[in-house]
């Protein structure tokens, strides 16, 4: 599984898909926090600072569409067949490529992290800003990171399922932009189960007065649909003809 | 490391009401370059895809040393495997793309500069493989069914997109590779470079098997009598008559040629020898692959 894992970081570090998601990623996050920050106004409580140092997780959005175009890619371009050629137990070629969109979200979630951190944290204590404690500035930081992973891992497994890479990132997009904000609307107990309230809860961001899980138990369940997705993409992938 | 039997069982793939591959079965040993040959569409590909765990079959088995493909714990170092019409990602470099699969083997990069070298591919590997011609991917593929050393190949129109040279490169490769006791399965249109390639074949047509054998048996060489022309044809015929269950007889043409049946091209040029007759030309006709192939299939798409 390990050789895998290594076969599929080498694919991300050898094509432009990873590289230009991991810069948006870092340019669309920077962009917001510099912004913010250089409105006065807009940072006066500490849910306002919170809010600011959760944007973080935005990353985790484009790590969902990197992993969705990771898994559905491999059929868009026929090279699943190289890699069933290779590793033709599906379990290990549909869980590399999820290991290994997990530590590619990761790394970019790091990446954005720490750029948010090292951006946003000296500014806001130049302008007197109302910080969190240090452990909830830590934990708005580690949940970012572990959506991003998470959310790779999970797009990964959808794209593999569902090996239509156009059909896939806009099943995704309707999901999280239509599908999630209908639902909290609706139905706000279920709306902390969606991918968006799950990812709100992992990333710290602002709930809008609607209640979200602990970190712990929304990273769970997030982990619990990658689960169940790619145990369906491996059922799948061992079906249908390649 | 013993080298793989490929062996095809009874194998249907049926697609709706398209029945693909019927019943279909054979065997490719060690040390042989098996031809498997059909029209297009008559199940060639769909049966090689089963053989790679690709494609599942509806009933019986496509196995590779009685394992199915998709249980193989390293297949990369047992079947090497050209697929028709590889694909690849066209950002990729064409060394980046064997480094990936070398990489998920736990193969040394060592080795995928030796495939390149190998497939004359070596100054265009930094090239992204959307700028190779189909030539060069399909070395590209041939690397990549090398890249393990593998036992057997199983290779889907290899020949596709390549140069003469480069088809006599294959056909030359080919033959060491069973030289070297590897098995060869093979699937092929250009019949007159399977021809000089391959030891045995197997004809299909609609999905079922129209006829398996040596080249030889195929093409009738071992039925036609040989022909003979000497500087004494009587005393050769007579020669001849005196071997058990040969026949000679004059043909028809001028010349001295005589029709020998019942004899090899050997036993005819030995018993000359013996009788002190000077032999000018000594030949067997025989059926070409291609005039042999369009017969089992009825000459027409997919073989209908």
């Amino acid at each position: 599984m390990t050789r895998l894992v290594l076969a599929e970081l080498l694919k991300f570090r050898t094509t432009r898909t990873f590289w230009a998601l991991a810069v948006s990623a870092l340019a669309l996050v920077l962009l917001i926090v510099i912004l913010n920050l250089a409105i006065d106004d807009s940072l006066r409580t500490e849910t306002d600072v919170r809010s600011l140092l959760s944007t973080a997780g935005i990353c985790g959005l484009l790590t969902l569409i990197l992993g969705v175009v990771t898994g559905a890619g491999e059929y868009r371009h026929g090279t699943i067949a190289w890699t069933l050629l290779v590793t033709p137990n599906r379990l290990r070629a549909v869980g590399g490529s999820v290991i290994a969109c997990f530590i590619g979200g990761l790394a970019i979630g790091v990446a954005v992290s720490a750029s948010t951190a090292l951006v946003a944290l000296p500014w806001l204590s130049s302008k007197d800003a109302v910080m969190p404690s240090a452990g909830e500035t830590l934990g708005i930081f580690l949940g970012g990171i572990l959506y991003g992973a998470l959310a790779a891992a999970l797009g990964a497994a959808f794209g593999a399922l569902l090996r239509n890479q156009v059909a896939a990132v806009v099943i995704v997009l309707v999901l999280i932009f239509v599908v999630d904000p209908a639902i909290a609307g609706l139905l706000e107990d279920v709306g902390q189960f969606t991918l968006t309230g799950l990812g709100i809860a992992m990333s710290g961001g602002d709930n809008d007065g609607t209640e979200l899980l602990p970190l712990g138990v929304a990273a769970l369940i997030w982990a619990l649909y990658t689960a169940l997705l790619t145990a369906l993409a491996v059922i799948f992938t061992s079906r249908r003809d390649i | 490391m013993v080298t793989p039997v490929l062996e095809v069982r009874d194998l249907t793939k049926r697609y709706g009401t398209n029945l693909a591959v019927d019943g279909l079965s054979f065997k490719a040993e060690p040390g042989r370059v098996l031809g498997f040959l059909g029209p297009n569409g008559a199940g060639k590909t769909t049966t090689l895809r089963m053989l790679l765990g690709l494609t599942l079959p509806t009933s019986g088995d496509a196995v590779v040393d009685s394992l199915p493909y998709r249980l193989l714990s390293d297949p990369i170092r047992v079947v090497g495997a050209v697929l028709e019409g590889p694909q690849f990602h066209p950002g990729r470099t064409g060394r980046n793309h064997l480094r990936v699969l070398a990489t998920a083997a736990g193969l040394p990069r060592s080795r995928v500069e030796e495939v390149l070298r190998l497939v004359e591919l070596e100054g265009a590997g930094n090239k992204r493989v959307k700028a190779y011609s189909l030539g060069m991917r399909q070395r590209l593929s041939l690397a990549g069914a090398l890249l393990g050393d593998p036992r057997a190949l199983v290779l889907d129109e290899p020949a596709n997109g390549l140069d003469p040279q480069g088809i006599r490169w294959l056909r030359d490769f080919l033959r060491a590779q069973a030289a070297a006791g590897r098995t060869v399965l093979v699937s092929s249109h250009v019949l007159a470079e399977m021809a000089q390639t391959v030891d045995e074949v197997v004809v299909i047509s609609r999905g079922k098997l129209v006829a398996q054998g040596s080249l030889d048996e195929l093409t009738g060489g071992a039925e036609a009598p040989v022909w003979v022309r000497s500087a004494d044809p009587g005393r050769l015929e007579g020669a001849l008559a005196a071997r058990n269950g040969v026949t000679a007889e004059p043909g028809t043409a001028a010349g001295g040629w005589l029709a020998v049946r019942g004899a090899s091209l050997e036993d005819v040029g030995n018993t000359a020898l013996e009788a002190g007759v000077a032999v000018f030309e000594l030949y067997r006709p025989r059926q070409s692959l291609e005039s042999v192939f369009l017969e089992l299939t009825g000459g027409t798409e997919a073989g209908r």
